[in-house]
């Protein structure tokens, strides 16, 4: 039995027209501490991703940007706070929670000896995906990365690029709601890179939320409605970048030159101003 | 060759293993639950680990007592036959050098061309010499408790019959840290021909497989039945041993023929006595010469077989043409489809589960080697026409069945991809129940075709059988339950090396020894009731007690997983 949705409604502009989405994730307070570290590698965070958001999650090495994401999608789990995923909480109903999200890890860890067809359908199993369903899924999505002639080939002969397409499409295959994935560009080539964008702007259009990291600038700015920068484990900002740009009061300024000010990487810029080079920042 | 960074390599390939960390219980990620266990389950865990310690040393102390009941039997076969002193460390080298050819060849492959850290060193500024050599020390170090266990009885058996001298302490260094190095090396050599010939992925294990089992074989029919008269326990006087001797003339001129195509085995027997000089030079020397030249032979191969394995199957497919088939299967059959193909992933798992499926007829073998079989088969003959008999049968079946690891290293065997079954929505009940049915095809099923061999062999009735095999069925999905508690209480995840997730994985060393105290506790009551009540209470308290020890482990394993998964 579902739990009653308790999301609550949050007004976000988009392409120029105010929309009112409910909350699919609400990041509450959460704190996590690995092992004897002296300090929490995300520490009190809180968030709000609305429905159909494609939310950017950015931030230096070791933020705490994965470890948030292995939190909301099960691998880890906090040790203090709440996160909940369209109204259920991820610690009383992990089943529930996992049925709603897709995720595509950092590294594409696959099972090398399976096909790729065969990964897929095994996944489609854990998901309880028709046949019909995952036939027109995956040939629809491989044909879309340019894989489908790889289908029958055993994963250990596939590359990195090609290995994250699969995880790619493993992670879409049960239509889930939310989209989580952990910095998905690495190893993709700029046409997959470029398929992925597309794809994720179509599926967000349709009214899926999309959280991902990332450490590319361009792809942030250019694809994300709203973007959240963490460092050393806090929540630096939150917004949409007009807001953000607004909030710093630098209304020309670039993500770029954004994140460097805000994660207090200003070293990086003075050093680039006395050779010249702010213009290309 | 720089011996600094080839210790280095070695040093990294243990780290993490070492036996302090193998019985350190896990730390789940900083978990709260486990930061305010309270005082009293601290000191329950002491005192579990304390105990399982003693149970691995009750069995260490049993094999060792063991083998030098045989080696005892042996020492004084070499004299009354006129082979002068050292028989039983000729006869212990021999075993020692078919255990660790056979055991380090299971490895040879993955340890010397599949280790996860290799694409990382094979960038580095080190010699293929350098990288061949630090594995093969790897696979040493591995071996040398095995040997240890059977070296050290026999040199105590030695001691015990020869005088103390000057050359003993370098000859017992010898014996137990030297000789091990050339069937490490030799079978580094043959892993490496076989990776070289034997093709890609499933032609290379079937070679692998078909060279162990000739070397098995092989072994058999040298031993087998030629040595099972000596009893150790009953000829308790020269005379005796004199006539078994006669009656086994044929067993002396075996070993003196196998002796004598590998005189090794002979210099160890006098590397303690006299001229012992000559024997340590000749031993020392040859063993060294052996072992370079394997490493050699290995090392001129390594980057040809990292190579062709690093592009093994990056060609296109054949099956490139084949339709893809979309099928639709249970979330419990998928995952079972997902553990074989996990067991597939490497030849060191395939090999470790199908050797555990054959651990009774390797057993027979060993027996048979150790001249224990026919002892064995005229006591259990002996007791054919008992009430109990079926007991003791159902009894050994047990045990065997206990030696499994398939459960207790099954969670390590997911390794790094683990992560997936804390992303999937499936409820961890499902997952054990996937490992459940994977434990029962691969240790349960081979049982029920021996108690059906057994029952046949020893003409028991159909009620017995179908009693024996509820019994082990119940047994079976108990230690499951137990193998699986433990391996989700303290996974080897992080693995760089397949051998480190199965053989060289302490769960399943904890496994065997619980399988072992709860026959040995069990059967312990039996014997019991037989002498106090009646042999048929025995037939109703076997499964009640196995029943509530499925039901404990059952908590114990569904708490574990709940606790690792959700």
């Amino acid at each position: 039995m579902r739990r009653v949705r308790a999301g609550t409604v949050q007004g976000i502009l988009i392409e120029g027209e105010m929309r009112y989405l409910s909350t699919m994730i609400t990041i509450n307070n959460v704190t996590k501490t690995y092992g004897n570290q002296p300090s929490p590698a995300v520490d009190k965070l809180c968030l709000e991703i609305g429905e159909g958001q494609i939310f950017g999650f950015l931030g230096p090495n070791g933020a705490g940007k994965s470890t948030t994401i292995k939190m909301i999608v099960g691998i880890l789990k906090q040790d203090s706070g709440t996160i909940t995923v369209e109204g259920l909480d991820n610690v009383k109903d992990p089943v529930a929670v996992k049925s709603l999200i897709g995720f595509v890890p950092d590294e594409p860890n696959l099972y090398e000896k399976m096909t790729a067809v065969k990964y897929l359908n095994f996944v489609a199993d854990i998901y309880g995906v028709s046949e019909a369903q995952r036939k027109e899924r995956i040939e629809k999505y491989a044909k879309l990365f340019e894989i489908d002639r790889n289908l029958p080939d055993e994963l250990s002969s596939f590359s990195h690029g090609m290995k994250q397409k699969i995880a790619v499409i493993a992670a879409i295959l049960h239509d889930p709601k939310i989209i989580i994935l952990d910095e998905p560009m690495v190893g993709l080539d700029p046409r997959s890179s470029f398929i992925l964008k597309e794809l994720l702007s179509k599926l967000a259009k349709e009214g899926k939320t999309v959280f991902f990291s990332t450490h590319v600038m361009e792809v942030a700015e250019r694809l994300c409605d709203r973007i959240a920068i963490i460092n050393k484990g806090k929540l630096v900002t939150q917004g949409t970048l007009e807001e953000i740009k607004a909030m710093k009061g630098e209304e020309n300024a670039t993500l770029e030159k954004l994140f460097l000010e805000l994660t207090g990487s200003d070293d990086v810029l003075t050093e680039a101003a006395e050779e010249g080079r702010e213009e290309e920042i | 060759m720089r011996l600094k960074l080839v210790f280095s390599l070695v040093r990294g390939l243990f780290s993490g293993t070492s036996l302090k960390d193998l019985f350190k219980f896990g730390q789940s990620e900083g978990d709260e639950k486990k930061k305010k266990r309270s005082l009293i389950r601290k000191a329950g865990g002491g005192a579990g680990k304390v105990l399982l310690f003693l149970l691995i040393l009750m069995a260490l102390a049993s094999y060792l007592f063991m083998f030098g009941l045989t080696f005892n039997t042996y020492e004084v076969l070499g004299q009354v036959l006129g082979f002068g002193p050292g028989l039983s460390l000729s006869f212990c080298s021999f075993i020692s050098f078919i255990m660790l050819l056979v055991f380090s060849f299971m490895m040879s492959i993955d340890m010397l061309f599949k280790g996860r850290d290799l694409a990382m060193l094979r960038t580095m500024p080190l010699t293929d010499a350098e990288i061949t050599v630090s594995r093969v020390i790897a696979m040493y170090l591995y071996m040398l408790p095995l040997h240890m266990i059977m070296a050290v009885p026999a040199v105590v058996i030695y001691l015990l019959y020869n005088p103390f001298c000057g050359a003993t302490i370098p000859g017992i260094l010898i014996s137990v840290l030297v000789l091990p190095l050339v069937p490490v090396c030799l079978a580094a050599l043959l892993g490496a021909l076989t990776a070289k010939i034997g093709g890609k992925g499933p032609g290379r294990l079937v070679m692998q497989l078909t060279l162990i089992i000739v070397i098995v074989v092989l072994f058999s029919l040298l031993q087998m039945g030629k040595l099972s008269n000596l009893d150790p326990t009953e000829a308790a006087s020269l005379e005796e041993y004199s006539q078994m001797g006669g009656a086994l003339g044929f067993v002396a001129s075996n070993l003196e023929s196998i002796l004598r195509v590998a005189p090794m085995l002979r210099w160890n027997a006098s590397l303690m006595g006299s001229g012992a000089l000559t024997g340590s030079l000749l031993a020392v020397g040859t063993t060294l010469v052996l072992c370079a030249l394997c490493v050699w032979g290995v090392s001129s191969m390594f980057y040809g077989i990292c190579s062709s394995m690093e592009s093994e199957g990056k060609g296109r497919s054949h099956r490139a043409a084949v339709e893809p088939v979309y099928r639709r299967s249970s979330q419990l059959r998928a995952l079972l489809g997902r553990e074989w193909y996990i067991l597939r992933s490497s030849s060191s798992f395939m090999i470790e589960i199908i050797g555990e499926s054959l651990v009774p007829v390797l057993i027979l073998v060993m027996w048979g080697a150790m001249g224990m079989l026919g002892q064995m088969t005229s006591g259990l003959v002996g007791m054919q026409g008992a009430l109990y008999f079926p007991l003791i049968v159902c009894g050994i079946l047990l045990l065997v069945q206990g030696l499994d690891m398939v459960s207790a290293t099954s969670v390590s065997r997911q390794g790094k991809l683990f992560y997936t079954d804390r992303v999937f929505p499936v409820d961890y009940r499902v997952l054990i129940n996937a490992k459940l049915l994977m434990h029962l095809t691969l240790a349960f099923a081979p049982n029920v075709l021996y108690t059906i061999a057994v029952t046949v062999l020893f003409g028991l009735g159909i009620w017995d059988m179908l009693w024996i095999i509820l019994v082990n069925f119940i047994f079976a999905v108990g230690m499951c339950y137990l193998g699986l508690s433990l391996d989700y209480t303290k996974p080897n995840l992080t693995w760089k090396n397949p051998q480190q997730a199965v053989k060289n994985n302490l769960n399943g060393l904890k496994s065997m020894g619980l399988c072992a105290a709860t026959v040995l506790i069990t059967g312990g009551v039996c014997v019991l009731l037989i002498l106090k009540v009646d042999y048929w209470p025995c037939y109703i308290w076997v499964p009640a007690a196995l029943t509530g020890i499925l039901v404990l482990a059952r908590r114990f394993a569904m708490k574990a997983a709940s606790e690792r998964l959700c």
